[in-house]
């Protein structure tokens, strides 16, 4: 817990410096999969990661990757105190990394249709992709891109016997250290929302690391810069920063204007990814009349991101109420800024 | 929403008396506008005044529209003006005595009222399913609104009545006035069509006079497609390639024959894939071709169906420019790596293409120089390769030979870029650095481009009041072409879409939008992108629809009309309208049993009015032009029936 100059308190780890965080805006998301493959391409691209999203992007209502993961458990009970009992996801409910069969169409004159081979292609990560919930023209859906959530309570950790899970000292990113890990998965049963994913090649469990070579300035050129999935971006829909900087957007949206949320807070492990909740457009009446009906339903929202999605929904209203008034908002100002200084704040706590 | 706009008095009353036609008189019995040749004692200063229209001012005077094409210099005249020193009438119907007798008239308000009444609530509710209060509500809003802008895709066009859709879009913006200011008109955001340096970029691609045709008629007509036409249909594109309105190539011998296409080199494209009419190009059009070259980065459909493929490199790996008319800046592309393998960039494939014609030619030593059959200029093979290298400009010999120069001579020679009378230029240099705003605008833009304000077009129609680039020199709505009149269309108007296919036969509505899972058919194929979707091309239908046929997901069901019939796996799609079967196109023919695709079932179809030249002699406001007059390809408008493949009792 760091307590800031003005007394307010921001909840972070007790034996880390600083917290890394992201706040996402769901109603930016355009399901193009770009962070997915920036991801894939910087991480997990081989070496028995093929069948790995350490980012993935998901249809909500839906299956989601791996399948049905809300369901698998994990987490923390009640009082915060005693782990849930978690599952490990079978492999099928990942979907393989199909090969196709470009080789034989392109270069032998394979006749053949170009198709996942050896009949793989039951499942995938995004199977379930734009189905959604709701009869047209009422139907919804939204995207909602996952990363770990680099906890501040996390149950990854916890789980491990050999402690090889820990939350990094210096910004709280949540590390699997390779040397100490046996592959016992428990961290992969442990953690509700299965971000951490188990290498049959290695070995060993391997997940998201929050780009931190990026973070760390190992650019081409010494730079520093958020992580890939934040950066390739095209509708720039992550805000990168540390959630104790107080001068930062995202502790504002956060702690001081309660509109960015938790996904399933009821998990208990204090995620530090945070979701701005999405917005949809009204519903048509039978005569093809706008109504003021929710299209996507209130509970479905809370179900996700928990009591709080209500409060976080009703100050954005307000706050686009008064820029369309010819207002301010800090709020608004904050979502649609296209100052990538202002977007990514990763070198606020460097030393001079 | 026009109708809204118009009843309830929400217009631009001054913005359409000065910018529009709506005040300009049109004769009730031929349709044409009444031209000031026609009526005595109109004053007119002009060479031509049959291209000059009338109007009627507040005391019932008969006036000259100022902007006329007849008053003008050709397309754009800036030393002409809009600007009126009368009160022009919008609402007339009356007489007026011509050259012809007493001839009964009504301004184009009058015509577009009467045509905007048929749209009444109960109308738009019917044809569209949004609701009558609704869609008036959004009218409002939009009149209302201080600035107002229409953003719209490439949706509207993929349908027959496409112009028509687009006229009406646009009508909304122009009744309103919500046009030639900041933060106004009308977007259409379909790809990167125009070119900030169109002028180095044509005198580096076209220094002498080039052959350009709509590839849409090209495909037409060389798929034989004329033979199975409608007879109106057939009559009218023969009529637009008799008349030169629409270029085809091979050009018409002297004995009136037209020789078939025989080589064809397809670069930047994949045509065997993409064409509408899939079928008519593989049957009809691909026996034709003697040699099909394919310069290609992908070994996509096309390239498989090639003789030759010559492999280039992609664009990371390649100097060129990148502009788009979505923003005012120029990109550079810079190689990130080398080329891989065998590839080459395209400037070094056609470089090497004509360095070896020359060489073959010199060697020959007997080859005359060809005089072309069209255009008044010679084709010498010995020297074709130093022809291609030459600064045509400075005559500079073998400038040309590398990339990178190829694109400084595009900066060089665009106002854009190096404008005139200033010593500003952006280097390629300087693109590498950080793209660079453009410095200036040339003649082919509509307004100028100011510092830190985005790049709004045709203010210098609406704030400078040069005419507009059209027949009457104004916004204009009515269109008096023959065509136009005999066709129901010289007003923007509903029509219900030609019918294709037996509707009882084929229930199902068929359309294949731009996907978001590939750039057209590239990356369509790529493993890492097909695994995030199902592997195989999908077809989205609605659940109601899938449960009426025994329809459940990852089925294969087979799509067919009259044309074709394809394989693919059905997706659930609640967000789909009922009766419609949606395949997101670009799927590559070899991700196909059959090797059909999703252009099997569409057929060859365009729409006559895209076709004309206007006015029909002189063609200064339509006439063909790439990208920005032509014929559309059209792949809405079809229909198809779905059954699930291998269903009990198969």
């Amino acid at each position: 817990m760091s307590t800031s100059d003005g007394g307010e308190t921001i909840d972070i780890a007790d034996d880390v410096d600083h917290q890394v965080a992201m706040v996402m805006d769901l109603n930016k998301c355009i399901g193009c999969q770009t962070c997915t493959i920036a991801c894939k391409t910087n991480w997990t691209d081989g070496g028995g990661r093929e069948y790995m999203y350490w980012n993935n992007v998901e249809t909500k209502p839906g299956a989601g990757y791996p399948r049905d993961w809300e369901e698998l458990g994990g987490g923390w009970d009640e009082e915060g105190d005693e782990r849930t009992p978690g599952d490990l996801p079978a492999q099928e409910d990942y979907g393989a990394p199909w090969d196709f069969n470009h080789e034989q169409i392109m270069y032998e004159g394979s006749d053949e249709p170009l198709r996942p081979m050896d009949n793989a292609a039951d499942w995938s990560p995004n199977w379930d992709e734009d189905e959604g919930a709701g009869e047209y023209p009422n139907s919804y859906y939204f995207y909602l891109p996952r990363i770990c959530n680099h906890c501040t309570h996390p149950s990854c950790v916890e789980a491990c016997p050999r402690s090889a899970l820990y939350k990094r000292e210096e910004d709280g990113i949540v590390l699997v250290d390779q040397d100490r890990c046996r592959g016992y998965r428990y961290c992969v049963e442990g953690c509700p929302y299965k971000k951490v994913y188990y290498n049959a090649m290695k070995k060993t469990s391997e997940k998201c690391i929050f780009c931190y070579p990026r973070i760390e300035g190992e650019g081409p050129d010494g730079e520093v810069r958020a992580p890939a999935c934040a950066e390739d971006c095209p509708p720039q829909l992550r805000l990168v920063g540390y959630l104790d900087d107080e001068e930062g957007p995202i502790h504002k949206l956060v702690n001081e204007y309660e509109v960015a949320v938790r996904l399933h807070p009821e998990y208990r492990t204090e995620p530090n990814v945070y979701y701005i909740p999405p917005f949809a457009p009204p519903q048509h009446a039978a005569d093809g009349e706008t109504t003021d009906e929710d299209r996507i339903p209130r509970e479905y929202l809370e179900e996700l991101f928990g009591p709080a999605v209500n409060d976080a929904l009703e100050t954005i209203e307000r706050e686009r109420e008064k820029v369309n008034r010819g207002e301010d908002s800090e709020v608004m100002e904050m979502l649609t800024t296209t100052d990538t200084s202002d977007q990514y704040r990763l070198e606020v706590f460097d030393e001079a | 929403m026009a109708r809204t706009i118009v009843d309830e008095g929400r217009y631009d009353e001054a913005h359409l008396k000065e910018q529009t036609d709506m005040p300009l008189l049109v004769r009730e019995d031929t349709g044409k506008f009444l031209r000031a040749s026609e009526v005595p004692g109109v004053n007119v200063n002009a060479d031509r005044p049959d291209h000059v229209f009338v109007m009627a001012d507040a005391d019932g005077g008969l006036r000259a529209a100022p902007g006329s094409l007849g008053a003008r210099d050709g397309q754009h005249d800036e030393t002409a003006s809009i600007e009126l020193d009368f009160d022009p009438q919008l609402a007339v119907d009356r007489t007026v005595s011509t050259t012809d007798g007493s001839v009964a008239v009504r301004s184009v308000w009058n015509r577009l009222r009467e045509e905007l009444a048929t749209y009444t609530p109960e109308f738009v509710n019917e044809e569209t399913g949004v609701g009558r209060e609704t869609h008036q509500e959004i009218a409002r809003e939009f009149a209302e609104a201080d600035r107002g802008k229409i953003i719209h895709g490439k949706g509207v066009n993929d349908w027959y009545h496409n112009d028509l859709g687009n006229r009406a879009i646009q009508l909304l913006v122009t009744l309103t006035g919500h046009i030639g200011r900041q933060g106004t008109g009308l977007d259409h955001y379909v790809g990167q069509e125009k070119i900030w340096t169109y002028e180095g970029w044509s005198s580096l691609n076209a220094p002498v006079p080039s052959r350009s045709v709509p590839t849409t008629l090209w495909t037409y007509y060389h798929c034989d497609v004329l033979d199975n036409a409608d007879a109106e249909t057939t009559r009218r594109v023969r009529e637009a390639i008799d008349e030169d309105w629409m270029p085809v190539y091979p050009a018409e011998r002297e004995d009136g024959s037209r020789p078939d296409p025989r080589i064809m080199f397809i670069w930047r494209g994949n045509y065997f894939n993409q064409a509408k009419g899939n079928v008519a190009v593989e049957e009809q059009l691909w026996p034709k071709l003697d040699l099909v070259v394919d310069v290609n980065f992908r070994m996509d459909s096309s390239a498989l169906y090639a003789d030759i493929v010559l492999p280039s490199a992609s664009h990371y790996e390649k100097h060129d420019l990148s502009m788009t008319d979505m923003h005012s800046y120029v990109h550079p592309f810079t190689p990130a790596v080398e080329p891989l393998g065998e590839s080459k960039t395209d400037w070094q494939i056609f470089r090497e293409l004509a360095a070896k014609i020359q060489e073959l030619a010199r060697e020959r030593d007997d080859v005359e120089p060809v005089q072309d059959r069209e255009f008044d200029r010679e084709i010498d093979l010995e020297s074709i390769h130093e022809d291609f290298v030459r600064d045509w400009e400075s005559g500079e010999e073998g400038r040309l030979a590398d990339d990178r120069e190829a694109c400084e001579y595009i900066l060089e020679h665009s106002a854009e870029t190096n404008p005139p009378e200033s010593d500003e230029q952006i280097t390629f240099e300087d693109t590498v650095e950080q793209p660079q705003r453009m410095r200036a605008v040339g003649d082919h833009w509509t307004s100028d481009l100011e510092e830190g304000e985005p790049y709004t077009p045709w203010k210098r129609y609406v704030q400078e009041k040069n005419p507009w680039p059209t027949f009457t020199g104004r916004q204009q709505y009515y269109v008096d072409h023959d065509w136009f009149l005999e066709l129901g269309e010289e007003l923007p108007t509903h029509k219900e879409p030609p019918t294709l296919q037996d509707k009882a036969e084929y229930p199902l509505n068929y359309n294949t939008p731009h996907g978001r899972w590939s750039i057209h058919s590239t990356w369509r194929d790529s493993e890492k992108m097909l695994r995030l979707q199902r592997g195989e091309p999908v077809v989205h239908l609605n659940p109601d629809d899938m449960e009426e046929r025994g329809i459940e997901d990852g089925d294969t069901v087979r799509i067919y009309n009259d044309l074709g019939s394809v394989e693919v796996q059905a997706k659930r799609y609640p967000s789909g309208e009922p009766g419609t079967a949606r395949m997101y196109f670009a799927w590559e023919r070899f991700q196909f049993p059959d090797r059909g695709n999703f252009n099997s079932l569409v057929p060859l179809y365009m729409k006559p009015t895209q076709l004309v030249q206007y006015p029909e002699d002189t063609g200064e406001h339509l006439y063909f032009r790439p990208n920005y007059w032509g014929p559309t390809g059209v792949n809405s408008d079809v229909r198809v029936e779905v059954e699930r493949v291998g269903g009990e009792g198969e």
